[in-house]
């Protein structure tokens, strides 16, 4: 699915969280949206998952405007916060149920999709634990386990990787993005480790104080900053800071 | 240690100031942050509106004409007596505090981190029980103050008035705190319900034994000890009950002896994180309620340990692989035979429509189980008022029996799903970041309010015509009221929506453009306030012609300005004004927070009833030390 992003606005009080924003992101991509604290990376998936109205300009999927009651837009995309919500006193299994039920993606079939994630994430031993007795790590994975069962079109994940998932898990995750991309599933995830969103993503967007600072493939940004070396995203913040009035 | 804190913080501003005053930038960037968290001219104004309208009136206007009305029915001894038993319901309230902050919350947490003795956080924990307390001195206030003002006391008698409030204060403050440092396993909750309903039951006119039941105070309240100076060695007379002021004085050295205690016996072993939950510590005795004979209270919150052994059970891949592949986990949820109004709800649901139930409610409606609690509670009022206080008119008790109804009926069922969680440092609710649609939420919450509606008015219907019958008022009043109250709890079901999904919601600020937003919902809160209810309260007071069109236009105001404002909310929801992401928790999601620890303790609670049957509570002992460890505990 095509996202467009136009002139997207987003304040919160008298604090501009998100300052004209103008981005298009092309299906099966992996986009790293990066960002110093406070620089509206949150904002911007929030933005994107219908969660925070934007002031002012829109969001269109496949040219279609995006609003809240979209539910069908909604369907087709899901977002994971840094602490992904899921009830204590539910277990791994139910929480998955419920998910897949309100992505409409109860199909035959999915039971194996189910063991397959849960397995890959070593979360079938505790497949009927409530969430409540499992650390922040298993959290997580039984969490995201029920939404990429789902396998909507557009994977949205604020700070994956600083989510408290083992290794194991991580390479687990890592795993099924690349998969995902390959079936046209566009992978939008926000970082603070520069090198694995080098590695990682396919394109990488920079935000500062709310507005798009650079954005492209890493080898577009390697020829703006003239530099041919990894570690191109480290030069940009540098050169960002000391840029600062 | 306040005063440390104090100390160390204005020394940290003095320095910060200082650091960013030498840069531009970060003077620039100071001053940006400033001005974002700045009031904006209309929030200034709505709140200097409150305070200076809305505060006199709540705080000043109807405390003096509750007391007013007390006197004037129930002369002095009345308006003491009801001081003393606010009084003393503060004092039970701030000792189930003290001990409830005690054992658990966020001081704990915070507090336990730092190097601080135990002694010391104990002494910071009892300043928010404290605080509380103010409350008795400000209607000791206005009880004696009405008295002096009513008598016209002189300078001498209004000095003794401004004594015996704060002597009122003390006396309260220490059977708080006695009471919590001594007996922190007295129910406290319990003991405030029954004088609640006992209050009710002698608030109306014709209470057998009133004037004795007024006198007594003055002996058995502690409340009552500083009363007895005012209500008897004062205002009649009576030169013994001075010895009042000495009882009472004697009571407030235990204060000393109570902190000091605290101060001594006050150990915290370790602090547990639970998740959604406050940090709960383990202290030792007289303050760790795990132990064996603790009150049914202690039986709730001692299972958080032992639940989690029954929770950690896990399966190998292979039977967890073959339980999947049944598919179960994809059909909605099955509800048992006692769970008869889900069942109901249930058959009223489509597919997508239970799984968006399962979402809100966190899978526990628990519906059927506050329709019994109701059904319990009011046939024991039933047989109060049937018993006891024969003479006593039936009204109030339907009344009373509607009130606690409705409230079960807007808590009984945890929407859990319209809470918020902490997320990327704002608060989010559940259901924000699943594809659910306002309507569909409004379409569920609308099918589920009219079934649990109707399942009241059975039960309240039934309490009515029990309790009218061979009684003076016609049973047909009984169920007049009876059904105007069932289509109360159906209007304000837009009201109740409104209510939830506004939880999690953050509104849009007041500006020039935004206005007649904000205009909308004040003027249809003010319509159904200051006119849908008054005439709905006029309907059931006025005789039957009259009072059924003042009820029928009341209930009719009050159905536009509920379908007004959901229209409203919906408007806004869709439009994109509001947004899902709040800073701050609202006052009512922190109140439901407190309902929801408890609801909890009661899940672990039943877990450990259907795996041990009903006499769970004999392993609890083996099950508390097998979750610290000592396996080898077993009873044989």
């Amino acid at each position: 699915m095509h996202i467009a992003i136009r002139s997207l606005t987003k304040s919160f009080g008298r604090s501009l969280a998100l300052d004209d924003v103008t981005l298009n992101i092309e299906p099966g991509r992996i986009v790293a949206v990066l960002g110093g604290n406070g620089a509206g990376k949150t904002t911007l998936l929030r933005c994107l998952a219908g969660v925070a109205a934007p002031d002012r300009g829109e969001v269109l999927y496949d040219g279609e405007p995006f609003r809240r009651d979209r539910v069908d837009l909604r369907q087709r995309l899901f977002l994971v916060p840094d602490f992904p919500f899921v009830y204590s006193e539910m277990q791994v299994l139910r929480h998955v149920g419920m998910v897949l039920r309100l992505y409409g993606a109860d199909e035959p079939g999915v039971e194996e999709r189910v063991v397959e994630l849960l397995r890959d994430f070593d979360m079938l031993p505790l497949a009927e634990a409530a969430f409540g007795t499992l650390s922040r790590g298993q959290r997580y994975k039984g969490a995201l386990s029920a939404l990429l069962a789902a396998d909507p079109e557009i994977w949205m994940f604020d700070e994956p990787f600083a989510s408290g998932m083992d290794p194991r898990g991580l390479n687990a995750f890592r795993r099924h993005v690349s998969d995902a991309t390959a079936r046209g599933r566009t992978v939008i995830f926000t970082t603070q480790i520069l090198e694995l969103a080098e590695r990682f993503a396919d394109e990488v967007c920079i935000l500062h104080h709310g507005c798009v600072h650079a954005c492209g493939s890493l080898a577009e940004l390697r020829t703006r900053s003239d530099t041919n070396t990894e570690g191109v995203l480290n030069e940009i913040f540098e050169q960002l800071h000391e840029s600062q009035p | 240690m306040t005063g440390t804190t104090f100390k160390i913080d204005r020394a940290l501003r003095r320095a910060v100031r200082a650091t960013i005053a030498e840069s531009p930038q970060l003077t620039l960037d100071y001053q940006r942050e400033k001005r974002a968290r700045r009031l904006s001219i209309w929030e200034i104004f709505y709140y200097s509106l409150a305070v200076g309208i809305g505060g006199p009136l709540v705080f000043v206007m109807i405390p003096l004409v509750l007391i007013a009305c007390v006197e004037d029915g129930r002369g002095a001894d009345g308006v003491l007596a009801a001081a003393a038993v606010v009084s003393t319901a503060a004092s039970l309230a701030c000792a189930q505090l003290l001990v409830m902050r005690l054992r658990s919350g966020k001081a704990i947490s915070v507090l336990s981190h730092l190097p601080a003795r135990d002694s010391q956080i104990a002494g910071q924990i009892r300043l928010e029980p404290a605080a509380w307390s103010i409350v008795v001195l400000y209607f000791s206030v206005f009880a004696y103050g009405y008295l002096a003002w009513k008598n016209q006391f002189g300078p001498g008698g209004w000095s003794l008035v401004a004594g015996l409030a704060v002597g009122q204060w003390l006396t309260s403050l220490a059977t708080g705190a006695i009471l919590g440092v001594f007996l922190p396993r007295f129910p406290f909750g319990m003991t405030i319900l029954v004088a609640a309903v006992v209050g009710v039951i002698y608030a109306q006119a014709g209470a057998p034994h009133i004037a004795d039941v007024l006198f007594a105070q003055y002996f058995v309240l502690p409340a009552g000890w500083m009363n007895a100076v005012l209500g008897l060695a004062f205002l009649k007379n009576i030169q013994g009950a001075w010895c009042g002021a000495a009882v009472g004085t004697a009571c407030i050295a235990g204060l000393f002896v109570a902190m000091r205690h605290l101060a001594l016996s006050y150990t915290i072993r370790e602090v547990h994180f639970p998740p959604d939950t406050e940090a709960t510590a383990t202290l030792a005795p007289p303050f760790h309620e795990a132990r064996p004979g603790t009150g049914i209270r202690g039986f709730f919150r001692s299972s958080r340990e032992a639940m989690a052994a029954v929770d950690e059970a896990q399966l190998t891949p292979e039977q967890a692989e073959r339980q999947i592949l049944t598919g179960a986990f994809l059909e909605p949820t099955v509800w048992s035979r006692f769970q008869w109004q889900e069942r109901i709800v249930d058959r009223l649901l489509t597919d997508r429509e239970r799984a968006i139930l399962e979402l809100l409610a966190a899978n526990r409606p628990r519906w059927s189980e506050s329709w019994w609690t109701l059904a319990f509670g009011g046939a024991i009022l039933t047989l109060i008022s049937g018993v006891l206080v024969a003479p006593v008119g039936k009204l109030t008790l339907v009344y009373f029996a509607a009130v606690c109804g409705s409230f079960l009926l807007f808590g009984g069922g945890r929407w859990r799903g319209f809470r918020t969680q902490d997320c990327a440092g704002a608060l989010i609710p559940y259901f924000a970041v699943l594809p659910i649609g306002f309507d569909e939420i409004s379409r569920l919450l609308l099918k589920v309010g009219l079934v649990r509606a109707a399942c009241v008015f059975v039960l309240v219907l039934l309490f009515a015509v029990c309790g009218f019958r061979g009684q003076i008022v016609d049973p047909l009043v009984a169920v007049i009221v009876c059904a105007a109250f069932a289509s109360l709890l159906v209007i304000l079901q837009g009201w109740i929506i409104i209510f939830y999904l506004s939880l999690g919601m953050r509104f849009p600020d007041v500006r020039l453009r935004t206005l007649a937003w904000h205009a909308a919902p004040i003027v249809l809160i003010v319509v159904s306030t200051f006119i849908g209810f008054p005439m709905l309260v006029a309907g059931f007071a006025l005789p039957a012609g009259a009072g059924v069109s003042f009820a029928a236009a009341g209930l009719l105001v009050l159905a536009l300005c509920s379908w007004g404002g959901w229209q409203l909310l919906r408007t806004m929801y869709l439009r994109g004004l509001v947004d899902l992401v709040r800073n701050k928790r609202s006052s009512w999601e922190e109140f439901l927070q407190r309902y929801d620890m408890a609801e909890q303790r009661r899940c672990r609670t039943e877990k450990l009833r259907r795996k041990y049957g009903w006499f769970w509570w004999l392993r609890r002992p083996y099950e508390m030390s097998r979750a610290a460890g000592h396996a080898d505990d077993e009873p044989a």
